[in-house]
């Protein structure tokens, strides 16, 4: 049997894997099975090499982006993508990651051109003052104060009103 | 010099600075990492100084025309990353006080920066956020309805944008606390690393928070999620503060005196033990020790002092020459 890497001497060292529940065997030389041995031990650890694990591809089936010519597998390796249509190209395998590291899909911030003009400051602000007007409004409750209740209700309707 | 770095800016005592930086791609270029036409690159190029030059007040340069220590200072900076620094076909459009600064070319053609001195997360944002409004009058940017603006990398698409603040947190990496307040962080969708050193090992208590998620979320929530957090470690430092010197009382006031005295006489320093130095003294000045030095003093001479900076203004200091020259500036800022 010929080694399955370099396919040229014998296979002496026989390789059983168990990927995505799929056993897989394979066949090495000596001095093949010493390099994938010495690439084992030999981890990357960067960032785009540990999102690679999550990236769903079907590595017989190598996609190439007609625009910019990254293939999955480049992509796989690197964790970057070439151009805008490489999102479109490599749909199928970049979607359940990036719902892996975001929150979802589903971009919800500004489109190009649009003005913000943030200001969260304010916003805690008003947030931090609903938590002091609610808690103040428990007590009138349990003291059964409920005129001073009554007024601090309002005041929670108005603020909950601007911060629409 | 860090010419942004201000006087009594907000939460000081704790926050150096607060950074916001914006992803873009032109629509029809390649990515940095596979645009091939001189053509595109110089679309990329010219695009931003078209867009951004009308402001009087930025400059542009190409990195292939700076030096190496040139750029070795913008990146101790913080203001250009070591891979821009690297590449050949990179640009930087700056603002006079390198408040505002356009890496272009870096992983995407354009990374928009702003920086502000202290806990500053609107006048960030709003400055990062004009920035872009004039990029796009002019041109058009890689943007998908469902996915947002698209990136080299798939892990800041979306808003693009990334949210930091630079803290520091003396105390809280003195009682051991710290490592808790990373786990806490991580499990809100931030991140946490050291701002100075290698990799996660902070030099000199200063850390940078910022967000991990850039898609899915608005920017409002994405800067709401940083001010939260910040606050809370804000709340943390600050009590752990008091707390150990209620504990070590005069033990802690003989360290920090014992730093400033290092610093006002020492003759030949090292940009680490400067750092290290630096930060006890910070926290003195936080507790009230040392009424005649300021916080943004410290912050700016820690900048000043950084290898390449230092050796930009001083006549290319060689690396033996720097030591001493590093000595010689502490000696006069620590003279109190």
């Amino acid at each position: 049997m010929l080694c399955d890497e370099c396919l040229k001497n014998n296979a002496t060292v026989h390789m059983t894997t168990f990927v995505n529940g799929q056993i897989k065997t394979v066949h090495l030389c000596g001095q093949c099975a010493a390099k994938r041995k010495q690439t084992a031990i030999i981890p990357g650890f960067s960032f785009n090499d540990f999102m690679s694990a999550f990236y769903d591809t079907d590595d017989s089936a190598d996609v190439v982006c007609d625009i910019c010519g990254t293939t999955l597998l480049e992509f796989k390796k690197t964790g970057r993508l070439g151009c805008a249509n490489c999102y479109r190209v490599f749909e199928t395998s970049i979607l359940p990651v990036l719902k892996g590291i975001h929150m979802n899909n589903k971009h919800t911030g500004k489109r190009p051109g649009e003005r913000l003009d943030i200001d969260i400051e304010k916003a805690e602000e008003s947030i931090n003052k609903k938590e002091e007007l609610k808690k103040a409004m428990r007590m009138a409750i349990s003291t059964e104060n409920f005129e001073e209740a009554a007024r601090l209700r309002d005041e929670i309707a108005i603020l909950e009103k601007e911060g629409d | 010099m860090p010419r942004w770095l201000e006087d009594n800016a907000p939460e000081s005592d704790v926050v150096i600075s607060t950074r916001i930086r914006l992803a873009r791609n032109l629509a029809d270029v390649p990515f940095p990492s596979k645009i091939r036409k001189r053509s595109d690159i110089e679309l990329v190029h010219s695009s931003a100084k078209d867009c951004l030059l009308k402001a009087s007040e930025f400059k542009y340069v190409r990195l292939s025309d700076m030096s190496e220590l040139s750029k070795r200072a913008l990146t101790e900076r913080h203001i250009i990353s070591n891979e821009l620094a690297r590449k050949k076909d990179g640009g930087l459009i700056t603002s006079g006080d390198e408040s505002i600064s356009v890496l272009i070319m870096e992983e995407d053609h354009y990374r928009l920066q702003s920086i502000s001195a202290g806990l500053a997360i609107n006048k960030a944002y709003n400055a990062a956020d004009h920035l872009d409004i004039m990029l796009s009058d002019g041109v058009s940017f890689a943007y998908d309805e469902e996915l947002g603006f698209l990136t080299s990398c798939p892990t800041n698409a979306g808003t693009g944008l990334r949210a930091s603040v630079m803290l520091h947190l003396p105390a809280l990496t003195a009682a051991k606390g710290i490592q808790r307040v990373i786990a806490m962080i991580s499990k809100v969708g931030m991140t946490v690393r050291g701002a100075f050193g290698e990799g996660s090992e902070a030099s000199g208590a200063f850390y940078q928070i910022s967000n991990q998620i850039t898609l899915g979320v608005s920017e409002k929530e994405i800067l709401m999620r940083l001010l939260t957090t910040a606050n809370k470690v804000i709340d943390f430092e600050r009590h752990t503060r008091r707390e150990l010197y209620r504990n070590l009382g005069i033990a802690l006031e003989d360290r920090i005196w014992r730093a400033i005295g290092v610093l006002r006489n020492a003759r030949k320093m090292s940009d680490v033990e400067a750092q290290k130095l630096i930060s006890d003294v910070a926290f003195g000045v936080a507790l009230g020790f040392v009424p005649k030095l300021s916080s943004s003093t410290l912050y700016r001479v820690m900048m000043d002092t950084r290898p390449a900076v230092l050796a930009e203004g001083n006549n290319s200091a060689q690396p033996q020459q720097r030591d001493v020259v590093r000595a010689d500036i502490l000696r006069k800022v620590f003279d109190i």
